[in-house]
């Protein structure tokens, strides 16, 4: 019975009307109805409004929560935690930095090695892949498997054939 | 040889053929991300825990317009924070509630789960995510011939040899018409069947391991009656290696454990090749 239809018989009345002069003349039953609406909606337009909503949601304001007062004992700790979080890091990184120059020198040596033993095979291991592209079937690994761990039915492609067609 | 003196004549001595082989690195590489250490895993959760504290209101006011059925089905499911009273004493500090959020904890917000009835084409939208297990029935069997084994690690293809002992699987060097990764490629097909789909990194070789009498000796050794083997590096994508040959054994290893299957000089050498992860 909120909204009160044109058709109805029964007149809907709340209090706030009471002291405004213009009482409904219509003649009839007058019916109080508690809740109902006696302001105007708000001045803004709908668009005004809705763009004050999408800027309150960027703003800090009502938003923020307080500040996070640490006491020393806990300010220790936590830089304790920091500290040990860039000790490992750093221990992480040497040990990849020195892995890598090991991997870099070992292709070197082999290299020159190659370069001793057979000069056919070195010249062959430095032609350059022009057309090599990085396979797309490489996976990027996941936090989990999929259903399907491993693809087992590979089929090689018949080379003979491609060649025949091109 | 006498061919290939005449096209390089700056080769002082001729190496046997025979005494290069071309050895292959094959990597099965993870499949899921790496394991966190007990470290990690504590260091991750009280960033998250910090950044969950510090985190502005989530504003629902504008995810649910006011009066909507979904705006009351959404603040329903909260949980709803303890209000203040006057005349209450609360152990736990004053209560300092703005828009329905405790601003002195994190916030915690409650996904209404939509019911549905039975039957329903929303059930299957609806229903939980299970995610799969990282530990596989390989896992489970320790079945070491599996691809299926150790996702969240970097697998090793690992050959034994009836004389040498478990190794890297080694391919003999017929001519040098071939480049030593395709005598690799080529020799790993002959050995585990043509379903295998891999992928050469370069044509380079990455490592050489020198053997005197099959025993390994120092990469800097030059004396005249030395093995070399170079090694190529690979990764299988797809497919699987499958010996025609029942009787050879073949291992999928992680770093780790290929300690345990190789003699130390063996893995002293090849260590650094070798991933962590």
């Amino acid at each position: 019975m909120l909204r009160s239809s044109a058709k109805s018989s029964i007149q809907t009345l709340s209090r706030g009307f009471l002291s405004a002069e213009q009482i409904p003349s219509k003649s009839g039953p007058i019916q109080f109805v508690r809740g109902k609406r006696t302001k105007k909606v708000s001045s803004i337009s709908p668009q005004t409004q809705k763009i004050i909503t999408q800027l309150s949601v960027l703003s800090a304001r009502k938003k923020v929560p307080r500040v996070l007062k640490l006491s020393n004992e806990d300010l220790v700790r936590h830089d304790a935690v920091q500290r040990a979080w860039g000790v490992y890091q750093k221990d992480k990184r040497i040990k990849n930095k020195s892995d890598l120059a090991k991997q870099y020198e070992a292709m070197n040596n082999a290299m020159t090695d190659l370069k001793s033993t057979n000069r056919e095979l070195y010249d062959l291991a430095n032609v350059r892949e022009v057309n090599k592209k990085f396979p797309l079937e490489f996976r990027i690994p996941t936090h989990f498997p999929p259903n399907k761990v491993w693809y087992y039915d590979y089929v090689p492609k018949d080379e003979t054939k491609t060649t025949k067609e091109n | 040889m006498v061919q290939s003196r005449s096209i390089t004549p700056k080769v002082k001595e001729t190496i046997p053929l025979e005494s290069l082989r071309s050895t292959l690195l094959l990597a099965r590489n993870p499949i899921v991300t790496p394991d966190l250490t007990p470290f990690e895993k504590v260091y991750y959760n009280y960033q998250e825990e910090l950044e969950r504290r510090l985190m502005w209101t989530f504003p629902q006011y504008y995810y649910f317009r006011k009066g909507t059925l979904s705006e009351r089905r959404f603040v329903a499911a909260q949980k709803g924070p303890v209000t203040k009273q006057p005349g209450v004493f609360y152990e736990k500090g004053k209560p300092d509630v703005v828009h329905n959020r405790e601003r002195r904890l994190k916030q915690e917000i409650v996904i209404p789960r939509q019911e549905t009835e039975e039957g329903s084409s929303l059930d299957e939208i609806n229903r939980p995510v299970i995610p799969n297990s990282r530990i596989t029935k390989a896992d489970e069997i320790n079945d070491i011939t599996s691809l299926e084994r150790k996702l969240p690690r970097t697998l090793y293809l690992l050959i034994k040899d009836s004389k040498l002992g478990w190794r890297l699987p080694s391919f003999s060097i017929e001519n040098t018409s071939k480049g030593l990764n395709e005598v690799a490629e080529e020799g790993l097909r002959k050995l585990g069947g043509e379903a295998i789909n891999t992928w050469n990194v370069s044509n380079t070789v990455t490592a050489v391991l020198k053997f005197q009498n099959d025993k390994l000796v120092k990469s800097d050794d030059s004396s005249s009656d030395l093995t070399r083997e170079y090694i190529i590096k690979s990764h299988i994508l797809s497919g699987s290696f499958k010996p025609e040959d029942s009787n050879l054994e073949f291992a999928w290893l992680s770093k780790e454990e290929l300690k345990d299957y190789v003699s130390e000089d063996y893995f002293n050498a090849t260590e650094f090749l070798l991933s962590d992860i």
